[in-house]
């Protein structure tokens, strides 16, 4: 049961925090608040909490030094809220360890599917199978095999290793240096950022996932790369690729 | 009527006074008349559900409440256009370039508007192998955003909008097409003219930020008349040099 789930949300707008508790309580989750980072920390550090929502801007203490600070001793998820446009921010905060993004106005249909995506994540950490499946798709990480709908999927090393660090990362937002470093190794930099388009495009065409509408391989442009646990909740009504 | 006509008359005021067209004042009025317009629909239907919500019936509740959503959303697309239009004003915009794969930008952009193009039948087409583009995501996204917007309000709903991304010579061209009324010569003219000549009854900023969007990355928009005798705003962007990119070594499945 998800109802014993309970989200720390950070936040300094008393309106945000009426409107979360009142939407979090609705799906079953229990809800405990701070108004900024340090009262977060404080909370954080003495009641279990199973995901944060932390607002980047707060008074006091620096969003993204709350994620630094929370990633010294524990793994909770952490679901960043911003409405602050510049990419800079979200990756500063991706990389001090928030393990997922979402841009302030949102819909609480989205903030749900990020929430179970980050949440199912961190309920498997550690005690993935030796098969991944995500609807018609398998992934064996022993065999290093992929199928769909039954079918095996050739890939080359380089492909495998790519759709590997995603999927076995569902849910996260994986910035594009990460994936650079996970699958090529160090040393790749900016420049090298083309190299991880042309193999999404290459798996995206593997895999049968249109790249507008994708089902498996969700982007945030200029930031990564999400692996996404649940469909796309509606599609538009045609698309073409050609 | 009487609001956007008072407007439309400041504004012809304006321009007199200042026949350059870029006082930073007329920017405001016409913003400020989208802001209105889209705060009356939300006040109106909150305001329905608190009062009379047992009278609504389970439709009508619905529909106040997707009214309030969609109000919010458009709220939020007009905030962030008018940031851009006070930015270009002042100093410009300023984009920052990163190299992008544009399908991953307009699948982001068709996801983040599905609930305004919900009515419409949307039609992509997103060319293969299309080359990076070095562009300011956050600001393409808009640009993409304002002109489906923009189709899905110029158009009757249950008709088709066209969003394809296809690659010409040194360009990638995003085009967005409906199958609404169309514009004349003249209207075409007014929309994408600079920014604060653009009346607010519809197009508003949209259209404006976009060119201007286009503009700042060395690229142009056009308005022509589409296949269907709609609107079709065509969003030209250069690639640097051939648009090839070093290719990863080749690799063979196993």
């Amino acid at each position: 049961m998800i109802s014993s789930r309970r989200v720390l949300v950070v936040d300094d707008d008393p309106q945000v925090l009426r409107a979360l508790r009142a939407g979090l309580s609705v799906e079953g989750y229990e809800v405990v608040t701070a108004g900024n980072g340090e009262t977060a920390l404080d909370v954080a550090a003495g009641t279990r909490v199973d995901l944060v929502l932390l607002d980047l801007e707060l008074p006091g203490m620096d969003g993204v030094d709350v994620v630094g600070r929370l990633r010294g001793w524990t793994t909770v998820p952490v679901l960043v809220l911003s409405a602050h446009e510049a990419l800079e921010d979200r990756v500063r905060a991706l990389d001090a360890g928030a393990d997922d993004y979402l841009s302030k106005p949102f819909a609480m249909e989205e903030l749900g599917a990020r929430m179970r995506a980050v949440m199912r994540r961190a309920r498997e950490d550690g005690s993935d199978g030796p098969v991944l499946t995500f609807g018609e798709l398998e992934v064996d990480i022993t065999r290093q095999q992929v199928k769909l709908r039954g079918e095996q999927v050739r890939l080359t090393p380089t492909e495998y290793r790519l759709l590997e660090a995603m999927a076995s990362n569902a849910g996260k937002l994986l910035t594009h240096s990460w994936l650079l470093a996970r699958v090529w190794g160090p040393g790749y930099g900016q420049e090298s950022h083309h190299y991880l388009r042309v193999f999404v495009r290459q798996l995206r065409r593997k895999l049968g996932d249109d790249p507008a509408v994708p089902r498996w391989i969700g982007t945030e442009p200029g930031l990564g790369y999400r692996w996404r646990v649940e469909p796309d909740p509606v599609e538009p009504s045609e698309v073409r690729t050609g | 009527m009487r609001v956007l006509s008072t407007v439309r008359a400041w504004l012809a005021s304006r321009r007199q006074n200042d026949p350059g067209g870029g006082g930073t004042g007329e920017l405001f009025p016409s913003v400020a008349h989208d802001l209105r317009s889209a705060l009356t629909s939300i006040k109106a239907a909150s305001t329905l559900m608190l009062d009379h919500s047992g009278e609504l019936g389970e439709k009508g509740r619905r529909d106040m409440l997707e009214t309030i959503r969609d109000g919010a959303d458009g709220l939020d697309r007009l905030i962030a256009n008018a940031v851009q239009a006070s930015r270009s004003r002042e100093a410009g915009l300023h984009p920052t370039m990163i190299p992008a794969a544009i399908e991953d930008v307009a699948s982001r952009t068709l996801e983040r508007l599905r609930h305004t193009l919900r009515d419409h039948r949307v039609v992509v087409v997103i060319a293969e192998d299309l080359p990076d583009v070095r562009v300011d995501v956050v600001l393409l996204e808009q640009a993409i955003a304002n002109l489906l917007e923009n189709a899905a309000r110029l158009s009757p709903p249950g008709t088709e909008i066209a969003l394809s991304v296809l690659r010409k010579d040194g360009s990638v061209e995003v085009r967005v097409e409906d199958r609404g009324p169309g514009m004349d010569p003249e209207e075409r003219e007014r929309v994408v003219g600079p920014l604060g000549e653009a009346s607010s009854g519809g197009a508003g900023l949209r259209i404006p930020i976009s060119r201007a969007i286009a503009e700042a990355h060395g690229g142009r928009l056009t308005i022509a008349t589409g296949a269907g005798g709609g609107t079709s705003v065509l969003l030209e962007l250069p690639v640097e040099g051939d648009g090839a990119v070093q290719e990863p070594e080749p690799e063979n499945a196993s």
